[in-house]
């Protein structure tokens, strides 16, 4: 059965915020983008199923399996040590430490972690299962640019279920299937990639170069900006 | 009822009177319903909280003690506890500190008091997050997992309080503070009190 989350209307809110949104995403990576505050936590409670809606309602079809990365990994972190938190999350511990850049450090003490060490394990965790709906509530916030490159591959090795990457980052994006903004208190669909590009009002500093000089594009990362401005160039 | 010098007393009294006796906890309830607005804010922690006393009272009954007595009068402390938590404002033991005990060691006094109020509110807050992170992880919530979860969450909250503790220090705090502390006082603040001590005497006294 294939997986997809239909938004029917859906006002949600959050004290005296509001936030409209409707569409649906379907199997891929989905980028949704927006200044801070402009409601992508928001908007990632609510498709985790954490946050109802006031109105409207979300649909999950095909779900059987769901998280949510929270942006900051403290809270989310319930284990004593960092490989029982890797147990918690279900995988096993040395190689997911290995992958998160911190072999060997299964019984070290979580509170004494660095919050972007905390960061690569959440996310190693998470990465390590099969989800099918997955939503990423600024995974780049606390990386530096090293690990935010190998978030965006290990993204970029999902080929199953439904990936909600919720981020205002503008240097070191994966390859996604389709972009959304969110403007003017609006979950807005740009539509699929390439043809998104172009509609994209606040695109990242490489992509808006790359689209001055005429270039196209084939997906948002760096390489893909490069790649298009030397065939235009050529 | 705003003046939290009368909240305090009005508790302090009716607590004491529900412990005392049943009629003590029979009295504490109706003020409760006569002279608060009724309302069970944090009905779930009260909900615990009476589960709790509900298993201790079943416990008492079956060891041959007065199960249904311990039942009502410790309802009724929960009742007017949950009022009190329900109407306090963040200040308000500070103020009180100060105005009891002066600008040393009533500050002082009144400083732990709203740090510990505070840190309630974080916990509250930090155990609904990590209620969520359990949820996330995709498992179910077995004690194997919570045990270590509530071992970090009561770690996290002594390394807070150690950082807000190192922060007073860095940003000069030595000993006590000057503070003008002002109360506002409700029409019916004091008769509730007064009637609230008044149940307290009869309790005390029957």
């Amino acid at each position: 059965m294939p997986v997809r989350v239909v938004l029917e209307g859906v006002t949600l809110r959050r004290g005296d915020f509001r936030l409209g949104a409707s569409g649906t995403l379907g199997e891929g990576i989905h980028l949704v983008t927006g200044p801070v505050g402009s409601g992508k936590s928001t908007l990632a409670l609510a498709l985790a199923g954490v946050l109802a809606p006031e109105t409207g309602r979300i649909v999950q079809e095909g779900i059987g399996s769901m998280t949510l990365a929270l942006p900051f990994p403290a809270v989310q972190v319930t284990g004593d040590t960092l490989g029982e938190e890797a147990a918690a999350w279900g995988v096993p511990p040395g190689p997911v430490l290995s992958a998160a850049g911190l072999p060997g450090r299964e019984s070290d003490d979580p509170l004494r972690c660095g919050q972007g060490e905390l960061k690569r394990l959440v996310l190693a965790c998470v990465l390590a299962r099969e989800w099918d709906l997955l939503v990423l509530d600024e995974p780049y916030g606390s990386l530096d640019c090293g690990w935010k490159r190998e978030l965006s591959r290990m993204l970029g090795e999902r080929r199953r279920g439904i990936t909600v990457l919720l981020t205002h980052e503008d240097e070191h994006l994966p390859r996604v299937d389709e972009i959304w903004e969110i403007r003017d208190g609006g979950l807005l669909s740009l539509g699929r990639v390439p043809e998104a590009i172009s509609r994209w009002s606040r695109p990242p500093r490489y992509l808006r170069a790359a689209l001055e000089r005429e270039a196209q594009p084939e997906n948002i990362t760096q390489a893909d900006a490069r790649d298009a401005a030397c065939r235009t160039r050529g | 009822m705003q003046d939290p010098r009368l909240t305090l007393l009005s508790t302090v009294a009716l607590s004491a009177a529900a412990f005392a006796s049943p009629w003590g906890a029979i009295l504490a309830t109706a003020w409760w319903a006569v002279a608060t607005p009724r309302r069970l804010d944090r009905w779930r922690a009260l909900l615990a909280a009476f589960l709790f006393v509900l298993v201790t009272a079943l416990l008492v009954t079956l060891s041959g003690g007065n199960g249904p007595s311990y039942l009502l009068r410790m309802s009724a402390v929960l009742l007017v506890a949950s009022w009190a938590y329900g109407t306090r404002k963040g200040g308000e033991f500070l103020d009180m500190g100060t105005w009891a005990l002066g600008d040393r060691a009533g500050f002082e006094l009144g400083l732990v008091a709203e740090m510990a109020m505070g840190s309630l509110s974080v916990l509250d807050r930090d155990l609904a997050l990590l209620r969520l992170a359990l949820r996330l992880k995709g498992g179910r919530v077995t004690l194997r997992a919570l045990v270590p979860a509530l071992g970090l969450l009561v770690r996290r909250e002594l390394d807070r309080a150690r950082d807000l503790g190192d922060l007073l220090a860095v940003r000069g705090y030595r000993r006590g503070g000057s503070l003008c502390p002002r109360f506002s006082r409700g029409r019916w603040d004091a008769p509730a009190a007064l009637s609230a001590v008044g149940i307290a005497v009869l309790a005390l006294l029957a």
